[in-house]
């Protein structure tokens, strides 16, 4: 089951993923998440540490994420992903729709 | 003893004649011995004279073999009894194997050694020059070698041939040779050489263990067991299997429409002037069903079957206005045109239906027809006439656009007009380029997800809820970013020219537009879906490469030509006046029965041309590519003939030019008479 929890920092604001990144976040990422981010100006942490599996659903769920903030002048990362998870961004070349300095190595 | 006597004379000949006189013997009857030599005087004065002794024989052979049984192998014997008395002093001698000498007070005889045998000199070996006196004890050990043969059996990958390579055995045998007295002796040897066979029955034990069963051949075997030298002997062969033959169509007439034109050995081109196409009524048989014929299985030489290659049956399916009878008989069931499209395992048999009109005016509209179209007079100002099959024009056509997926007959004139022949193959080989990229785009997509699908992160059971769609998506906007465009102008192409295309064609452009351009409800789930739709892709691919061999060829044919643009992807025949002032263009064969007054003439095989050119001098370029060839039996200055890039213009009249490459690429005008 996905969910999130949102961290204050000083100048960014850390998401930290967990579960599944799958078709059953839909609901959760679209509404509860974008709600929670919608009036922020800060930067956007997302933490893949707690992130073991993914498909294509929930990557697009991702993608729409990241372009979202992007609109917004926030400037999105991702970081701790899990070396498997990170094979799967790399198949799809993930960085050519995120940009290539989202993914935090 | 015979009798003895001594004579003199001037000379040791003359000496010996006169005791051969008294004696009444012959010299071959006698032992002679030399006593003295005689020396010439001052001035020719004798001062001493010659002095034989002479004695008659009594048993000539007795005598020799005495001698020689005296002298135990190798036992230097005293050597007074040499026949003809030299001077043998201090020289040695090889006689019947064994080793001579005779001393000297001055001087000692030499012998060398040789390979092959081994001298021993009073029981020690020698192994270089020595010298040798009568009072040595000489043995001499001829040295035989045997070199044993070995062979191998090797059995070829097929399984169809076994083969024995053998290295052949000998047995070397060696005699001392003869030699005359001289104080240097080399001793030497004569080799004979005897070849040693393989035993067969060690061979043919061999082949049993090996399992080699079927096909020997023993005379191979037994040839290569005593052969004198090395080599490689094929001993079994099995059989291959036969090839059978796969189902065909055979048509009951023939239905290809002998457009080919032939050239009789006078050089003059014999046009088979067929203006009608072939067409069938309604229940005649059009062809039959061949089914295939089997190959017969093949043995290898270890006796297993080998199943010949497989035959496939040619499954016939029946187009519009045909019907299968008996699973062989095609018969139509409408009228028109019997149409045959072979694709690899299957075929299909259609008869493509006929619309007539009498003539095509503002009145009766443009034409665009599925079938064939037949008119009986002309085509009138400005209209058109489109037509999946062949188009037949009884009269004229003039400033009309006429568009044939497959051939156009005009009996009469073409004023002013556009013909297109073949047009459907134009559209794809158009369509060609991006279908293959189409179905390598597939591919590598297909094997994204493979190794997506490997990637223990990666859900792969999602895709079975929602389809490859997301994912699809998500690829064609990083991996694949060109591969929509290239979908949409696919289906774009294909819906453009529905009415030249075969259904097929229409129907995958319905399926990538479904599947990739609405990727909501794109029905793909899974890899094998994408593999499929690449094959089916590469399969109107081929089938486009296949049938511009296969299928029957398109051409135009017209009477006369003025003005127009002619394009063809077969050939273009002018069985009439010629073409004035027009672009003729064909993939195939260009020839023009009469003249070709301006204009260009372009075919990728040949142009054939009975006259180029006119008094007014109005310029006219025949070309071909490369591979091509031109044939022209009358032309005029100005005119340009152009093969791949070479080109050259006449300026003068010429006749029965002939122009092609050679080998090297250069052009070749060949003129005359």
């Amino acid at each position: 089951m996905f969910d999130f929890k949102i961290k204050n920092e000083n100048s960014k604001i850390v998401v930290k993923f967990e579960g599944d990144l799958d078709i059953e976040a839909t609901e959760i990422i679209e509404d509860n998440l974008t709600k929670a981010l919608q009036k922020i100006s800060n930067n956007v942490e997302i933490d893949f540490q707690d992130i073991y599996f993914v498909d294509s659903s929930g990557i697009g769920l991702l993608i729409t994420l990241i372009s979202d903030l992007k609109d917004k002048s926030i400037k999105p990362t991702i970081i701790n992903l899990q070396e498997d998870v990170k094979t799967v961004f790399d198949l799809l070349q993930l960085d050519e729709i995120l940009g290539k300095d989202v993914v935090v190595l | 003893m015979g009798e003895t006597i001594t004579s003199k004379g001037k000379t040791v000949k003359e000496a010996l004649n006169l005791a051969l006189n008294l004696l009444d013997k012959k010299q071959s009857e006698v032992d002679i011995e030399i006593l003295s030599q005689g020396e010439k005087g001052f001035l020719g004065l004798i001062s001493k004279q010659a002095v034989v002794r002479v004695t008659v024989k009594e048993n000539t052979e007795e005598l020799f073999s005495k001698e020689i049984s005296e002298q135990k192998n190798g036992i230097v014997p005293s050597t007074n009894d040499l026949s003809i008395q030299d001077d043998l002093e201090g020289k040695a001698w090889i006689l019947n194997g064994k080793v001579f000498c005779k001393d000297a007070l001055n001087k000692y005889p030499l012998i060398e050694p040789t390979k092959g045998l081994h001298v021993y000199k009073n029981g020690k070996i020698l192994n270089s020059t020595d010298v040798i006196c009568e009072t040595d004890l000489i043995k001499i050990d001829i040295l035989n070698e045997e070199i044993a043969p070995s062979w191998e059996t090797k059995i070829s990958d097929d399984r169809l041939e076994a083969y024995l390579t053998v290295k052949a055995g000998v047995k070397i045998s060696r005699i001392l040779k003869d030699k005359k007295p001289s104080s240097f002796i080399r001793l030497e040897v004569e080799e004979f050489r005897t070849p040693i066979s393989i035993d067969a029955a060690a061979v043919l034990k061999k082949l049993t263990d090996l399992n080699i069963v079927h096909g020997i051949d023993y005379s191979a075997i037994s040839k290569a067991c005593s052969s004198g030298t090395d080599g490689t002997f094929l001993i079994a062969n099995g059989t291959p299997p036969t090839k059978g033959k796969s189902g065909s169509f055979k048509p009951t007439n023939d239905l290809d429409i002998k457009n080919y034109v032939k050239e009789r050995y006078d050089g003059s081109v014999d046009f088979r002037e067929t203006k009608e196409f072939p067409s069938v009524n309604y229940g005649q048989i059009i062809g039959e069903v061949i089914p295939p014929i089997k190959g017969k299985a093949g043995i290898t030489v270890t006796g297993s079957t080998i199943h010949p290659e497989t035959v496939d049956p040619l499954h016939v399916r029946a187009g519009t206005g045909v019907l299968i009878v008996n699973d062989s008989k095609v018969v139509a069931t409408e009228t028109g045109h019997p149409d045959v499209k072979i694709n690899g395992k299957s075929a299909i048999v259609s008869v493509v239906p006929k619309l007539t009109f009498k003539e095509v005016t503002l009145e009766t509209g443009n034409v665009h027809y599925l079938g064939s179209v037949e008119v009986k007079g002309s085509i009138e100002d400005s209209m058109i006439v489109e037509a999946r099959g062949n188009i037949l024009v009884q009269n004229n056509t003039y400033r009309a656009k006429v568009l044939s997926g497959r051939s156009i007959i005009v009996q009469k004139n073409v004023i002013g007009s556009s013909l297109t022949a073949g047009n459907n193959s134009l559209v794809k080989i158009k369509l060609s380029k991006s279908l293959m990229h189409l179905s390598i785009e597939l591919k590598k997509m297909s094997t994204a997800l493979r190794q997506l699908s490997q990637v223990s992160a990666f859900k792969v059971n999602s895709l079975h809820i929602t389809g490859l769609g997301p994912l699809i998506k998500i690829l064609c906007n990083s991996k694949f970013k060109n591969f929509l465009p290239l979908v949409s102008e696919i289906v774009e192409k294909i819906r453009e020219h529905s009415t030249l295309l075969e259904a097929e064609w229409l129907e995958f452009a319905n399926i990538l537009y479904k599947d990739f351009i609405t990727l909501q409800v794109s029905t793909l789930k899974s890899e094998e879906d994408i593999t499929k739709i690449a094959r089916q892709a590469e399969t109107l691919y081929l089938s486009m490469k296949s049938g511009n061999d296969d299928e029957t060829p398109t051409f135009i044919k017209a009477g006369f030509v003025q003005n127009s643009k002619l394009y063809s992807s077969g050939d273009i025949i002018i069985f009439g006046h010629g073409a004035y002032n027009s672009k003729l263009f064909a993939e195939k064969n260009i020839i023009i029965n009469g003249y070709v007054r301006g204009g260009e003439i372009h075919a990728e095989d040949s142009v054939s041309i009975n006259e180029v050119g006119n008094q007014a001098g109005i310029n006219v370029k025949i070309s071909v590519s490369e591979k091509g060839k031109i044939k022209l039996n009358n032309v005029s200055e100005n005119t340009t003939i152009q093969v791949g890039r070479q080109s050259h213009t006449l300026y003068t009249k010429e006749t029965n030019i002939f122009a092609k490459l050679d080998n090297l690429g250069r052009l070749i005008i060949t003129k005359g008479e």
